[in-house]
């Protein structure tokens, strides 16, 4: 099982999903890539923000590792050189397999030796490159100090495998298979099938074998210790025997696949955290400008139904206005199933809907948001359902954009589980405002009784009126201030 | 032909040659069962059909089945082991495989003897091998086969040693029961000891040359000089008497499998009765190669040729399902007269010498015309078919004009009564419905001419329907009249 350092349990972590259109409509992308990462970074901070967790303790184990980074911040910056290395390994080594895998066998598809040789000796000297680089991982994490469950047991795991007592003979057997040659001393080990066929046939240390040419028996000491009988021998004049020559091949061949598929496991194993890695980069990088605006900088307390926060900032308007000059919100408890934003053009309604969406997914990714406090639940699926003008120009689509907007929401609905969340942006806007008003209700009530959220900026004003008491909760902006207060 | 057979195979024809490709039998079924279904069987046709049945209605029993599938295992393992033997050029390898060659011999024919009994011709079959391979020679075989494993496990369970060439004088030496460890599995135990398993991949065995092989027989040669006594003692014996066979179980599992996929379609499948008298009836026949066009539904039609209308026309609108019944005819038939079980809810046939085919051709510019080659082809059907023929012509003499297609369609079935064949007659000359023989007639229904695919004993209406199709394409009339408005 390999270790990770983004989900507890690498294999099972429970993840959630975020709709195909969200991050777009949520500017996440634009707010990724103002953080000024490189772009298969971005790429990767974007792929992890986009897989929600849905367990507080999957959350709790990401904030952890990365408060561990936080307190060692060198930590980082030297794992990413070593990895960079192992990396480049893996990649040279790609390359070299391809390369020599391409010459291994003759136009009548015998292994040639000389290339199953270089085979041999370039998969020796991968798996020990591969080993070196991970016990100079070892080292520098066991450097730190480290209290994450994450970290920990990549420590952990590194200790098992690159022990001294597996790391040293193995780096042995390494330097023959590098040094490899016709003289360095390894006999063949075969065994016959029930044809009569050699089924298997591997290199062996000729050193331990117990046997002495009869020759050179006859240059014993008078007083030599006895040395045990041979077993049957024969003796061959192998200079005609080119089958001596593709057994050899095929033995070497044999063992660079062991090799290989040792190193290939290894790079599988611990790969994956050089790629996390990634992730906290990019958190890193986001924190430390969140600090440099001189926002409060909080993680939202995770697991319950109720959404509340204190001066919650956009992250977006962050990026392009002074924090004197933006309006924080606050949210008081709420735990109805629906959240309903009416107010003027203008006032900011989308904005407050975005800074929502954005906090939810930065929470459900076990990273801190820009607020004083917050209080989140945790969701399975969050879906956005903007109203928009553009698709009916599509070529080929000739529906129109109520049409649209009622399709998109269909596939809300059939995708849409429990403990899913629903962000509307002046949805139904376009037909008669009570037939929309009148017909959203149905779905958005719909929503709520399967167990889901969904928060709405809207135009609609006789919506409000189609929910009894306890549905929703209700808000309107104050142009003046962007101040949201409850109705 | 084998004395040794479960078909009774002849040389004589049951087709001509055209009627593969015209009924679709060539895409239908494998080159083997066509060439059983090509032949007739020595002796009484109805009694080698009726044992041929009993196989194919025995097929159904798992116990009979199995041992079927065991007999054909043994025999397939059996040519495989002399097809090694043949290939083998190494006299230490031969000996391996000529005992497994008389090991798999045995099988064979232990697998055989089981099914005595069973079947008539699978007594034939057994008659014949208790003369080639009486049960004192079998037991004998048995006896001496022991002995052999137990030699030969010697030395597959050893393991050899080949030492580098620089030892002494340029020889190597090659031990036996050598327990030293490859370097593979050192290494593969030092990867189980960091958690990963290492699987060695298998590879094709390696055939020893001259050398090798001598230098392992030097090793064992007492036991080589013993193999080599038992193999003699059985020179004589014909191991490839019993690869005959081995086609034709192929065409009973084939078949047997056609039949298989079609009941699970939830099409019928019967044995048909064996008719006394000349006849051909069966209730919802249908044909079979309609699947290999993915035909959604296929129609089941009845058929019934008898004594008083032994030759039938059959007229239609184009694209009813005259071809189709005909091919069902066709193929239904010659599947009966091989023995098997046909597509149809329930036959009762006689037992037809052959089967001739005649579908119209492309000119093939060889000097004669279209015409003249239909005749040459009935011609030499007409010379060559008894009167026990059963004759299928499709369209025949529709390369002229109407008057001389229809007169020479009438001058033939005049010669098929005449010679006592029975036949079917596709044809669009409508004539042909008041000339004293029964007529069958692809059924339409409902205003929009709607196919049924149904053939039914009726004079039919008088047209072919063309005009449905030439609308469909607008090349109908009333079309062609709007193409000429708008030009």
């Amino acid at each position: 099982m390999s270790v990770s350092l983004l989900y507890r349990d690498s294999n099972n972590t429970p993840l959630g999903s975020i709709g195909k259109d969200t991050p777009d409509r949520l500017a996440l992308r634009r707010l990724i890539d103002g953080l000024r990462l490189s772009k298969a970074d971005a790429d990767y901070f974007q792929r992890t923000l986009t897989s929600p967790l849905v367990q507080a303790e999957d959350i709790t184990y990401r904030r952890e590792i990365l408060r561990d980074f936080t307190v060692n911040p060198a930590l980082p910056g030297e794992l990413d050189g070593i990895f960079e290395k192992l990396y480049r390994v893996r990649a040279d080594h790609a390359d070299l397999k391809k390369e020599k895998r391409a010459v291994l066998r003759s136009t009548h598809g015998e292994v040639v030796p000389e290339a199953a040789k270089n085979l041999l000796q370039t998969a020796g000297l991968t798996l020990k490159r591969c080993l070196m680089l991970l016990e100079a991982i070892k080292r520098t994490i066991s450097s730190c100090t480290l209290t994450s469950e994450g970290l920990c047991a990549l420590q952990n795991e590194l200790d098992a495998v690159v022990s001294e007592e597996n790391a040293v003979p193995l780096l042995r057997l390494c330097s023959r298979m590098e040094q490899y040659s016709e003289t360095s001393g390894a006999a063949l080990r075969l065994r016959l099938n029930e044809y009569g066929s050699i089924v298997a046939c591997d290199l062996t240390d000729r050193q331990k074998i117990p046997f002495r040419a009869p020759e050179a028996k006859k240059k014993r000491f008078l007083f030599a210790k006895k040395e045990t009988d041979n077993a049957p021998t024969v003796a061959i004049d192998l200079r005609s025997c080119q089958l001596q020559k593709d057994l050899r091949a095929a033995a070497m061949q044999s063992l660079a696949d062991l090799a290989e598929e040792l190193t290939a496991a290894l790079f599988d194993r611990f790969l994956t955290v050089g790629r996390e890695l990634s992730f906290y980069r990019s958190a890193m990088r986001y924190t430390a400008w969140l600090e440099e605006k001189g926002a409060h900088i909080c993680f939202a307390e995770v697991g319950d139904d109720v959404t509340a926060f204190e001066k919650l900032y956009d992250p977006l308007l962050l990026q392009t206005l002074e924090i004197g000059a933006i309006t924080p919100n606050d949210l008081t408890p709420t735990s109805a199933p629906g959240l309903v934003t009416v107010g003027e053009n203008g006032s900011g309604k989308t904005v407050w809907l975005r800074s929502i969406g954005l906090m939810q997914i930065f929470s459900q990714a076990g990273l801190p948001i820009p607020a004083e406090f917050a209080r989140v639940p945790l969701y399975r699926q969050i879906f956005t359902h903007f109203s928009s003008g553009e698709k009916e120009f599509e070529a080929g689509n000739e529906a129109g954009r109520f049409e649209q907007e009622v399709r998109e929401m269909a596939d809300v609905l059939d995708e849409i589980g429990t403990d899913g969340l629903v962000l509307l942006n002046e949805t139904f806007q376009t037909t008669a405002y009570r037939e929309g008003s009148e017909g959203l209700s149905h779905i958005l009530r719909y929503l709520a009784e399967g167990g889901n959220r969904w928060m709405l900026t809207t135009h609609l004003i006789d919506l409000p009126s189609c929910f009894k008491d306890g549905e929703i909760t209700l808000l309107r902006t104050d142009a003046e201030h962007w101040v949201r207060s409850e109705i | 032909m084998s004395k040794l057979s479960l078909l009774r195979l002849t040389d004589t024809r049951m087709m001509n040659s055209a009627a593969e490709s015209d009924l679709l039998l060539d895409r239908l079924l494998s080159a083997h069962t066509l060439r059983v279904l090509r032949v007739s069987g020595t002796g009484s046709r109805a009694e080698t059909i009726r044992a041929r049945q009993e196989i194919f209605g025995k097929m159904d029993d798992p116990v009979f089945l199995s041992r079927m599938v065991v007999i054909r295992d043994a025999l397939v393992h059996l040519a495989k082991q002399l097809e090694l033997c043949r290939e083998s050029h190494v006299a230490f390898e031969g000996i391996y495989l000529r005992i497994r060659a008389y090991s798999a011999y045995l099988d064979a024919v232990n697998a055989i003897a089981a099914s005595d009994g069973t079947s008539a011709l699978l007594c034939e079959v057994n008659a014949v091998l208790r003369e080639d391979c009486p049960p004192s020679l079998r037991s004998a075989i048995a006896a001496d086969l022991q002995r052999s494993d137990e030699l030969l496990r010697r030395m597959e369970s050893s393991l050899f040693l080949l030492t580098d060439s620089i030892d002494v004088a340029d020889k190597a030496w090659l031990l036996s029961d050598q327990r030293v460890p490859s370097f593979g599995e050192q290494l593969t135990a030092l990867a189980e000891r960091m958690g990963v398993r290492l699987t060695a991949t298998s590879r094709r065995p390696i055939r020893p040359d001259g050398i090798i092989g001598d230098a392992f027989a030097q090793l064992y040669h007492a036991e080589l000089v013993e193999l080599r006594r038992i193999i003699d003692r059985y020179a004589e014996l014909d191991l490839t008497a019993l690869l005959g066979l081995i086609d034709e179980l192929r065409f009973f599992f084939e078949i047997r499998e056609l039949m298989k996929k079609a009941a699970e379609q939830g099409l019928p499948v019967c044995l048909p009765t064996v008719s006394a008298e000349k006849r051909y009836r069966a209730e919802e026949v249908y044909d079979i190669t309609l699947n290999l066009k993915d035909c959604p539904e296929i129609i089941p039609n009845d058929v019934d040729f008898f004594a008083d209308a032994p030759l039938q026309f059959l007229i239609g609108a184009n694209g009813g399902g005259k071809t189709t019944y005909l091919r069902a005819m066709g193929v239904n038939l010659l599947l009966f007269m091989a023995g098997c079980p046909i597509f149809a809810k329930s036959a009762e046939i006689y037992p037809f010498s052959a089967v001739y085919t005649h579908f119209p051709v492309d000119e093939t510019f060889s000097g004669m015309g279209r015409l003249d080659s239909e005749k040459l082809r009935i011609d030499r059907i007409l010379e060559e078919a008894d009167c026990d023929a059963f004759l299928l012509l499709n369209e025949t003499f529709s390369a002229t004009d109407e008057e001389k297609g229809f007169r020479l369609a009438m001058e033939t079935a005049a010669r098929i009564r005449a010679r006592g064949m029975c036949g079917l007659y596709v044809t669009h000359f409508l004539e042909v419905r008041f000339q004293g023989y029964p007529v069958l007639s692809a059924v339409v229904e409902g205003k929009g001419n709607h196919r049924t695919f149904k053939i039914r004993r009726w004079q039919g209406a008088d047209s072919s329907y063309a005009r449905d199709i030439l609308r469909k394409y607008k090349l109908d009339a009333a079309s062609l009249a709007e193409r000429r408005r708008e030009r």
